[in-house]
């Protein structure tokens, strides 16, 4: 199953302890600074911290699993939050118009980012342009479309159902004591569970670990490396336009300037995941895990009265620790 | 496949450690509900003043403006006993501001003091604490979802009028405007530019000839004065207004590099470097932002609400023009 994936999830045999405590050392450091922040603040596990934890993490979640099939095939892709601001706009710019055009606003919001990810497909697939210039340059343009869309101002989503996506709960919240299950945290899993089936079990998903691993060997064994990694940029532009969604329904509002300076907490949440940037390697799991390390740090932080200077140091410090970590118990 | 299971079974784990410790303590909503009484059960008698724990999410801790509000905060946190405040930072990301308000919501605190990131996005913000039962005083920026209790600031539009008013008297009431807009969206770059507009109206010799945004930051305002220098030659630029004094500083140090003394320059806010400049006569005027006594107004009007008065609905605190000298190095003290 995990042909390509070039990880050791095979090597883990039952009575092995040390190799059980390499193989979940992202998931120890993660209970880890849960039981940290559990210990310094009576708050932190309190039922309404966890829930908002999980809601935090949903948007960068959706976004860091779509990075995580980009990556894989050893590429990168910058343009995530620009594109984030297109779906925002183009759907609160619909609702603008006819404020009962839900679906309309959800499908062609999404389309669009979808269709100008295309431009980095094209420049990364067919064009053999660096993933890393490609996508800055989707990202530029994508941010200029989104402002020329909008006129340069936020649009306000008059349409309540919509902003329900962002901040609503499964059930009324406030029938079980004000802990609900956010709408967010429900899109997250559900993608979780669409790009594990796609990566684990699907051909395409088999071709972006080969594509990464080693193109020339994909190639030569029958691989169309070029509509791989066009699809998978796509798909990647798709889920972006999923994230811009929940980002808008979040904050009710479609805003060119949203989602800047997204990709990199994306690209943060995959490599603490222990995906490899060479490509060939990473899981969805890990991404998961990175996301929560990522989200659970922000809250703790706050909530531990962190100043604001020290949480950036404190957080760049975790990340190169929990990546050195995850490399060390991966060796040997 | 088998990590997967893992995380899974990991986030079951915390979810049931936290679903026991909800019910072996008295529950969450209780107590969040009741924070007054265990707090004052803890420290008795001669603390007879409740102490008030007050949410404060600012925009961001990075531009002067806010810098000052946040330090101002800070003093106030050290000199009222009675309160508390947990200062936390949006970093200019409106998800950040709804994800810390969430969290200072579930912290406990009494009361939120929000400085929104922005007019439309901060609004869910209002929601959340609403939903919480929660008193919001918004200082400096409002937001478009009017259920908070009160606002404190200025009347925005008012240091627009008044930079623009200075512009019109220092240009003679005719000439060329330029206009250094803010981050496009942001309340303060609407307000500010109606402002500014509003003057413009009654002095028709007086052209606006281009409005660029600087996003609130130097540098780009800096290239943005660039590219005008390079456009319009001598004689073609009068004054330049900037939505900020950030901005201004940027528009300040290009036409200086650029030999072109004879442009006036006005900036709002009043941040030390400004106030500096205008001392210094490289900058024409700036319109003080008096944020130091919006801060104190504002922790006053929560906990006067928490003590169970009304809510005011809005405070304003004057704006206060900066043209000389010696205006600005009596502010420029306090702001050190």
């Amino acid at each position: 199953m995990m042909a390509f994936g070039g990880n050791k999830e095979g090597v883990l045999q039952r009575g092995n302890f040390r190799q059980y405590i390499r193989s979940y050392a992202l998931v120890i450091i993660f209970l880890g600074v849960c039981a940290i922040f559990a210990i310094a603040s009576p708050t932190f596990l309190s039922p309404t911290n966890i829930v908002g934890v999980f809601r935090q993490i949903a948007i960068n979640g959706v976004l860091a699993l779509g990075m995580t099939l980009v990556i894989i095939t050893g590429g990168i892709d910058l343009s995530v939050g620009s594109l984030m601001a297109i779906t925002g706009v183009v759907s609160a710019m619909i609702l603008e118009n006819d404020p009962n055009m839900l679906a309309v606003a959800l499908i062609v919001g999404i389309g669009a980012a979808a269709v100008v990810s295309m431009w980095t497909a094209v420049l990364v697939a067919k064009m053999k342009i660096a993933p890393f210039i490609a996508s800055l340059s989707t990202m530029t343009i994508a941010r200029g479309i989104a402002l020329v869309l909008a006129d340069g101002i936020p649009h306000t989503i008059k349409n309540a159902e919509y902003s329900q996506i962002g901040n609503g709960y499964l059930w009324d919240a406030s029938l079980t004591g004000g802990v609900g299950f956010p709408i967010l945290v429900l899109i997250l899993i559900v993608i979780a569970v669409i790009t594990t089936i796609i990566l684990y079990n699907t051909k395409f998903g088999r071709y972006i670990y080969a594509v990464g691993g080693n193109e020339h060997a994909a190639e030569a064994s029958g691989v169309n490396v070029v509509k791989i990694k066009f699809w998978t940029y796509v798909l990647n532009g798709v889920l972006c336009g999923v994230a811009g969604m929940m980002l808008a329904a979040r904050i009710t509002s479609g805003q060119p300037n949203a989602g800047d300076g997204y990709e990199l907490d994306a690209i943060t949440a995959v490599i603490i995941g222990g995906t490899s940037m060479a490509g060939g390697s990473g899981k969805i799991s890990g991404t998961i895990i990175g996301a929560l390390i990522i989200g659970v740090l922000d809250n703790g932080l706050v909530l531990l009265g962190v100043s604001s200077y020290y949480q950036q140091i404190i957080k760049g410090i975790i990340i190169a620790v929990a990546v050195l970590l995850d490399m060390k118990t991966k060796k040997r | 496949m088998k990590k997967l299971v893992a995380v899974i079974l990991a986030i079951l784990l915390v979810a049931m450690v936290a679903g026991c410790s909800g019910t072996v303590e008295p529950s969450a909503s209780a107590d969040t509900s009741q924070p007054a009484e265990s707090s004052g059960a803890e420290q008795p008698a001669e603390d007879a003043e409740k102490v008030w724990k007050i949410g404060v999410s600012t925009q961001s801790w990075e531009h002067e403006f806010l810098k000052n509000m946040v330090n101002a905060l800070q003093a106030i946190d050290e000199s009222m006993p009675n309160v508390e405040l947990v200062i936390v930072d949006s970093e200019d990301s409106v998800e950040k501001q709804l994800n810390d308000v969430d969290t200072l919501i579930a912290q406990g605190v009494d009361g939120i003091i929000l400085n929104a990131v922005n007019m439309e996005g901060s609004s869910q913000a209002v929601v959340a604490a609403k939903e919480a039962g929660l008193p919001v005083v918004e200082l400096v920026a409002l937001t478009e979802n009017e259920d908070y209790d009160t606002f404190v600031g200025t009347d925005v539009k008012a240091s627009g009028i008044l930079a623009g008013e200075i512009a019109a008297e220092m240009m003679g009431e005719k000439g060329k405007l330029f206009e250094i807009q803010g981050q496009m969206g942001h309340s303060a770059q609407i307000n500010r530019g109606a402002g500014i507009a509003e003057v413009l109206a009654e002095y028709p010799d007086i052209e606006l000839v281009e409005s660029q945004s600087g996003e609130f930051t130097k540098d780009k305002a800096m290239s943005v004065t660039e590219a005008w220098l390079a456009k319009y030659p001598a004689g073609e630029i009068d004054v330049i207004i900037a939505h900020n004094d950030g901005m201004a500083l940027g528009a300040m140090n290009a036409c200086i590099s650029a030999n072109r003394p004879e442009i006036k320059i006005i900036g709002i806010d009043g941040d030390a470097e400004a106030l500096q400049a205008v001392i210094d006569g490289t900058l024409a005027a700036t319109v003080v932002d008096d944020v130091e006594t919006e801060s104190q107004l504002a922790v006053d009007e929560m906990v006067s609400i928490l003590e169970g008065s009304a809510p005011e609905g809005q405070i304003l605190a004057e704006y206060i023009p900066i043209t000389t000298a010696e205006d600005a190095e009596v502010w420029l003290e306090k702001r050190q």
